[in-house]
């Protein structure tokens, strides 16, 4: 029934001259842009907001953990890799077997991420840092918080990816599902890329 | 074969989804010019402030609550059309997803309609202590702010039923999977409507961006695309129907001249 409603095509290996198509559903990029949206808004907010008081901001940026960002970083920048690898595998049929392998590297990637976030945050809690201590450590919550709960979605869209690559064979209608859900979690990466020197880096 | 010829159920539906859509542009008017509270004002007021305000337009916000006793159930009769439309499309047993928006939407209207009668009571005896009319008017505000659930029911409904293959197969189906993937979005964006009980000032805050802001606004997104979308399904159905009720009439009265 799936591959009845869904007419793009399946496969990637778009041969030159063909029509080019957007990765996965029109549909997912509504969420996506949606998001980086809200995201985008959210940075301007923050600068502006940075600018009212930049003495204040930067003697608290200054308390921040550098090393837990740089390595959170990594680890979706690595992850990031292995889905790319995960989505060429499952195109192919000599490599399908190790697309589940891969996309469990990356999950593991994300949950070491989460992991790491949630030492961070109860590193400040013991310095007695939360929200409530200043403007700029409730800008950092809300971000970080606001990052980490779509890094729990992309966990949940992974396990559903995962999944899909250990059937046999995948629905072309999955095969697009699979694609969103790689794009989806390559934007939960990307707004790290942009959060973590934005909340982290800049002086 | 009556079912077949009137429009009956079409053009109620109609009907009763221009009464909500009406209903709602007031209780959005009412929000803004008569109480004031878009955007409300800041969590941070002293509760003299809170008083002030209270004494100062009393009277404009007793009046607001008088019309939202009159308009601010307006997602029951959306919801019970769009309803209808999801157990149309909802094939094969049970219409539980239908179901659980239908009483999604009764659910919500009660939260919609508790913060006008909220600040009503506050400004009704607005010259009492301060602390009293402080109390009402926050937990109108908090009321309107962080009841996020009862709208999460039905967007996860309607995401669910336009995500299912079979309702593609439907025709004149108001719920394209797009429809699904914004309605998701829109699902993750109402939960941070809870959190105005921790911050009083920044987005979390209940008159912030995460929390007033953005729901509010995809709120009044929601509904207008989905009623375009609804009215859009209606036609195509009402076109059906009346094709048919030709055709019918046809074959009966060439039966009769034969």
């Amino acid at each position: 029934m799936t591959s009845d409603v869904i007419d793009a095509p399946a496969s990637p290996a778009t041969a030159p001259g063909k029509k080019r198509r957007i990765p996965g559903e029109e549909g997912t990029w509504i969420f996506i842009f949606g998001d980086m949206c809200v995201f985008a808004v959210f940075f301007c907010v923050y600068l502006s907001a940075r600018m009212a008081d930049p003495a204040g901001f930067a003697h608290d940026q200054a308390e921040l953990n550098q090393n837990f960002g740089a390595i959170n970083t990594v680890l979706l920048l690595v992850s990031s890799l292995l889905v790319v690898l995960a989505t060429r595998a499952v195109h192919s049929p000599a490599l399908k077997r190790h697309a589940p392998r891969l996309l469990a590297g990356a999950w593991l990637c994300g949950a070491g991420f989460l992991g790491i976030k949630a030492l961070e945050y109860a590193e400040k809690v013991h310095h007695g840092i939360t929200p409530q201590t200043s403007d700029f450590f409730m800008y950092y919550f809300v971000l970080t918080g606001l990052h980490a709960f779509h890094l729990v979605l992309g966990l949940a869209m992974l396990t559903v990816l995962i999944r899909f690559a250990s059937k046999p064979e995948m629905s072309r209608g999955q095969f697009i599902f699979f694609e969103g859900g790689a794009c989806f979690w390559h934007m939960v990466d990307l707004l790290w890329l942009v959060l973590f020197p934005l909340i982290f880096l800049v002086r | 074969m009556s079912n077949t010829k009137t429009l009956f159920s079409e053009r109620s539906q109609r009907l009763i989804l221009w009464w909500g859509i009406g209903l709602a542009v007031i209780y959005g008017v009412c929000l803004i010019f008569l109480f004031d509270m878009v955007p409300p004002p800041s969590a941070e007021w002293s509760p003299e402030q809170v008083a002030a305000f209270y004494q100062e337009h009393g009277t404009r916000i007793r009046w607001g609550s008088v019309i939202c006793g009159w308009t601010s159930a307006f997602m029951m009769p959306i919801l019970a059309v769009v309803t209808m439309q999801m157990a149309r499309v909802e094939t094969g047993g049970a219409k539980i997803w239908s179901a659980l928006s239908l009483v999604s939407g009764a659910m919500m209207s009660l939260f919609l309609a508790l913060p006008p009668i909220f600040w009503g009571v506050a400004a009704f005896n607005a010259d009492r202590g301060d602390e009293i009319t402080a109390m009402m008017h926050e937990l109108g505000l908090l009321t309107l702010t962080t009841t996020d659930q009862y709208y999460i029911f039905m967007w996860v409904g309607v995401t669910v039923l336009a995500l299912r293959p079979a309702t593609q197969l439907v025709k004149h189906n108001p719920f394209p999977r797009w429809w699904g993937y914004l309605s998701l979005w829109i699902t993750v964006m109402f939960e941070a409507g809870a959190f105005a009980f921790i911050p009083k000032t920044g987005p979390l805050s209940w008159n912030g961006l995460l929390v007033f802001w953005s729901p509010l606004s995809l709120f009044g997104v929601w509904i207008t695309i989905q009623s375009w979308l609804v009215f859009r399904a209606l036609r195509g159905q009402v076109a059906d129907k009346q094709a048919a009720t030709e055709a019918e009439t046809a074959a009966e009265l060439e039966a009769v001249l034969l």
